[in-house]
């Protein structure tokens, strides 16, 4: 076994590796001999890792793929949306004047900081003065409605009913 | 074609000012660049890599000219720079080979004992293992002899030293890599 084993070098056979054509050779001497002249830039033999095409395919890969995901964004902002904080107090009330059927009081609950109770007049004040912080122009706001107190309790009840409002506890506290 | 001057005329030429500096240097390009290809190439087993490196080895040539004083023979000198810009270059691409590499080196004849079980792939690894353990001037006359196959007074020409001095060391090389061999085939 191991006089045998003294000659595996020898029961190897040399594979030849590629070799390219004459061209490859020719075209080697003369960028190695331009490389020598003066005034020639010494540029290193940079590794393929290093070389700026693959790097700046992957840049504009990601630049693109970044641009798009940002206006995929951009677009995912609503644009329709609004809020009662774009428009001030007075005109809120005046389209709720003109179009009283659009009046939704959970929309306004959502909407204002404070429920408007029309019940108080000091909560209806303090509402005013909540509802103009939205508003920037803060514009003094003619309420045209009544005093509350000076509508019998009853009469407001039936006007609710008849407006179709949900009744809750809250319209029943002094 | 113009014939290539000796190697004592090429060192001289060398050593002189740039006109004749670059004549020596393309005898040598023209004398060696076939050889340091394939030997670099069994190395890396890639052709963009051996491109690279062939190019840096002849501009090592170039920037060193003067350093090398002919205390050894000129392609001694040579191999020592392709050995150490691969080892340099393939350290640098190690973590980022995604290139084809080539078939194996060498494959067992089909007499031979370990034929069959090994591949032409794993005996090739093993044998660059081997080899990666030799000491410069036996990897050196390895290569020269085993892949290249030269004759002996062919090597002393070029690397210098004594047929029977080179014999010796071939004979060196061989018993270190069968051993290694040896060793690792009794693992599997």
């Amino acid at each position: 076994m191991e006089k045998e084993s003294k000659h595996i070098v020898e029961s190897l056979e040399v594979l030849r590796s590629p070799v390219p054509d004459e061209q490859y050779f020719k075209d080697l001497k003369i960028s190695v001999l331009e490389r020598t002249l003066p005034n020639k830039k010494q540029d290193a033999i940079v590794p393929l890792y290093k070389r700026w095409y693959s790097w700046g395919a992957a840049a504009v890969i990601l630049f693109v793929a970044g641009f798009f995901y940002q206006s995929q964004n951009n677009q995912l902002i609503p644009k329709n949306e609004s809020s009662f904080s774009e428009l001030s107090t007075k005109e809120i009330l005046d389209y709720f004047d003109m179009n009283p059927e659009y009046l939704d009081e959970q929309l306004l609950a959502t909407q204002l900081p404070e429920t408007i109770h029309w019940m108080d007049s000091t909560l209806v004040h303090k509402s005013i003065e909540t509802s103009a912080k939205l508003s920037e122009q803060n514009e003094p706001v003619n309420f045209n409605i009544p005093r509350v107190d000076e509508i019998e309790r009853q009469e407001i009840l039936e006007y609710l009913q008849e407006e179709g409002y949900p009744l809750d506890e809250e319209l029943f506290i002094d | 074609m113009h014939s290539i001057p000796d190697e004592e005329k090429i060192v001289q030429y060398l050593h002189r000012e740039d006109t004749h500096a670059r004549m020596a240097l393309g005898w040598i390009v023209d004398s060696y660049s076939k050889r340091l290809y394939a030997t670099i190439r069994r190395w890396t087993k890639n052709h963009e890599y051996t491109n690279d490196i062939l190019q840096e080895v002849f501009f090592k040539i170039w920037k060193n000219r003067l350093q090398f004083q002919g205390n050894s023979h000129l392609y001694s000198w040579i191999f020592r720079i392709a050995y150490n810009e691969t080892l340099q270059y393939l350290k640098k691409e190690n973590m980022h080979q995604s290139v084809e590499l080539d078939p194996a080196l060498v494959s067992f004849h089909h007499h031979a004992e370990h034929f069959g079980k090994l591949s032409s792939e794993e005996i090739s690894e093993l044998l660059q293992q081997a080899l990666s353990t030799l000491p410069e001037k036996q990897r050196l006359i390895f290569e020269m002899k085993f892949f290249e196959d030269l004759k002996y007074d062919e090597i002393v020409a070029q690397i210098g030293g004594s047929v029977g001095g080179q014999k010796a060391n071939y004979f060196h090389a061989v018993t270190k890599i069968e051993t290694f061999l040896i060793k690792k085939l009794n693992q599997i």
